[in-house]
């Protein structure tokens, strides 16, 4: 079944909860970009010797939900 | 829908990207009337977020008070120089989305005529509901302690005057005497609130009153992030924090305020402070509008958070049976925002959908050390469950900076999640 829009904002809605121009400790996300998402959390992911908030996070998202994060932060993609 | 009203909604979520292409059309038709009653975490988030996806909507919120105090970060008002009015939000910031805000308690709920009466004798016409009404206390669960006695031994587990009361006794106890917390089993709001507020009156006599000790009396034998919690307690507060489960005799089954004192099993402890931490249940209003069940709390189906008792009422945050999603403030936020979009699909004829949803609580040590518990879920199947593998607590005997560092995390969290909901 192909992703919608409203899976991608529905996945990326648990990010906002830490992650706003507000947040100094943790990165704003706005207009992060598509790669580096995939790139961030493929690699929290991996290092599995990691304990940070994200390394834990990060642990329970598959490829295809990193995909869908990757595409709701594309900032490059066209407005339909 | 141009990009620029786009914009505006990733501000509200606290997220840019330009691929938000929801379902504008059918969103921007509905003309639905929606009632929130509770402008917590969960109904101020909610209704925000509705502002936005629905902007034709007609969205009400009922809160009892034109102020919220905030529960996060109470603890600290207890034991260090924050103050409470660091914890109060206002609506003013809900009021200029468009969104009509009541301070009124609401006293009853008609599902089937679909209204919700006001103590005013008001009535509001609804299409579809939305309780995040938190918790009410348990009252005589705990033999002797009702509503007066919490005036005597506060509970302090919904902030505000009651916050108050117990910082004014703790700054009224003499340098010696003795500090008692009682903590119930689960389930309860914010599974590691207890300990951090053990922590925060634990340093908070080793540097006002350091020949005053807490003991804390508690119904379980373990709880979250204990291991953790012991290892700061054991390295900072060893001659000020005492903890007996209940093996160890820590169930408190009867408080007697004339005495001044709490009842377990085999002993009377007698303390000028004593904060009782009760058993709890869904906020009254839960009940009038037959969403609780037997448990006290509400069951939810996962997608949209709608009442399995009662169809077209959706139920968030600490009122709800969501395990193994903890009652957390973040849990609140994101319920809202899941059921927000569920809601704007439903009222537009759209199924409510799936996705992975998450949870990170942190909780002070110190002033300046924090430790954190992270969750992730999934609510594929109609099944709320957590996906394994993922989340998890902080590493222990980790050095200083990694505490430091989630302590600022943990402020960084508290400015994102009241930002999001009452902006
Ligand atoms: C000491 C302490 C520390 C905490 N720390 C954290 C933390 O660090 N991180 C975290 O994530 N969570 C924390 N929490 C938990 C967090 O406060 C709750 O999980 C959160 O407030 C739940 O949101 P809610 O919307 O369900 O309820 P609430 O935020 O309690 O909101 C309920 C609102 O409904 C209103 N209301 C209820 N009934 C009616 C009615 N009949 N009519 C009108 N209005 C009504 C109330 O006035 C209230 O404003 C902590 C809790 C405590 C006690």
């Amino acid at each position: 079944m192909a992703a919608t829009t409203s899976d991608r904002v529905a996945i990326a809605l648990a990010c906002a909860g830490c992650h706003s121009p507000q947040s100094e400790a943790m990165v704003d996300l706005t207009d992060y970009g598509a790669d580096p998402m995939r790139q961030a959390l493929m690699r929290y992911r991996s290092e599995t010797d990691g304990t940070t908030v994200m390394h834990r996070l990060a642990r329970g998202y598959s490829d295809a939900d990193i995909e869908l994060l990757a595409a709701y932060f594309d900032v490059g993609a066209p407005t339909p | 829908m141009n990009r620029i009203d786009r914009r505006t909604i990733l501000r509200t979520l606290g997220l840019g990207a330009a691929t938000m292409a929801l379902p504008w059309t059918a969103f921007a038709k509905t003309q639905a009337r929606i009632v929130i009653i509770g402008g917590g975490f969960g109904g101020a988030s909610v209704a925000r977020l509705l502002a936005s996806l629905l902007p034709s909507a007609h969205i009400t919120l009922v809160d009892a008070n034109a102020t919220y105090t905030a529960c996060p970060f109470s603890n600290l008002v207890l034991g260090t120089d924050r103050l409470l009015s660091d914890q109060e939000f206002g609506y003013a910031g809900l009021e200029s989305l468009g969104i009509k805000v009541l301070t009124a308690l609401a006293t009853d709920v008609d599902p089937i005529g679909k209204t919700v009466t006001l103590q005013s004798e008001e009535t509001l016409s609804y299409d579809r509901l939305i309780l995040s009404p938190g918790i009410d206390m348990r009252w005589n669960a705990i033999q002797g302690y009702d509503e007066a006695a919490a005036k005597q031994f506060p509970h302090a587990w919904k902030a505000g005057p009651q916050t108050t009361l117990l910082r004014n006794q703790l700054d009224a106890l003499e340098d010696g005497e003795p500090v008692l917390m009682s903590v119930p089993t689960a389930p309860f709001r914010c599974p590691p609130g207890p300990y951090e507020r053990a922590s925060m009156i634990a340093h908070y006599l080793k540097t006002r009153k350091p020949r005053s000790k807490l003991i804390v009396l508690d119904g379980k034998d373990s709880f979250s992030k204990m291991a953790l919690f012991q290892e700061a307690w054991a390295e900072h507060y060893p001659d000020h924090l005492e903890w007996r489960g209940a093996s160890d005799d820590g169930t408190v089954s009867r408080v007697d305020t004339a005495g001044g004192s709490v009842e377990t099993d085999f002993e009377t402890f007698t303390a000028p402070v004593i904060n009782i931490i009760p058993p709890q249940k869904a906020g009254l209003i839960a009940d009038r509008a037959g969403v609780s069940d037997a448990t006290g709390w509400c069951p939810i189906e996962p997608l949209a958070f709608e009442s399995t008792l009662q169809p077209g009422i959706h139920v968030l945050g600490d009122a709800t049976i969501a395990a193994p999603m903890p009652k957390s403030a973040f849990s609140a936020n994101l319920q809202a925002k899941i059921c927000a979009l569920g809601v704007a699909r439903l009222v537009s004829g759209l199924e409510p959908q799936s996705t992975v949803l998450a949870n990170t609580c942190y909780s002070f040590t110190t002033p300046e050390e924090a430790i954190s518990i992270a969750g992730v879920y999934s609510n594929k199947n109609n099944n709320l469950e957590s996906i394994s593998g993922a989340g998890g607590v902080s590493p222990m005997g980790a050095d200083k900076a990694i505490r430091a560092a989630e302590a600022a995390q943990a402020r960084s969290w508290f400015k994102t999640i009241t930002t999001g909901a009452f902006g």
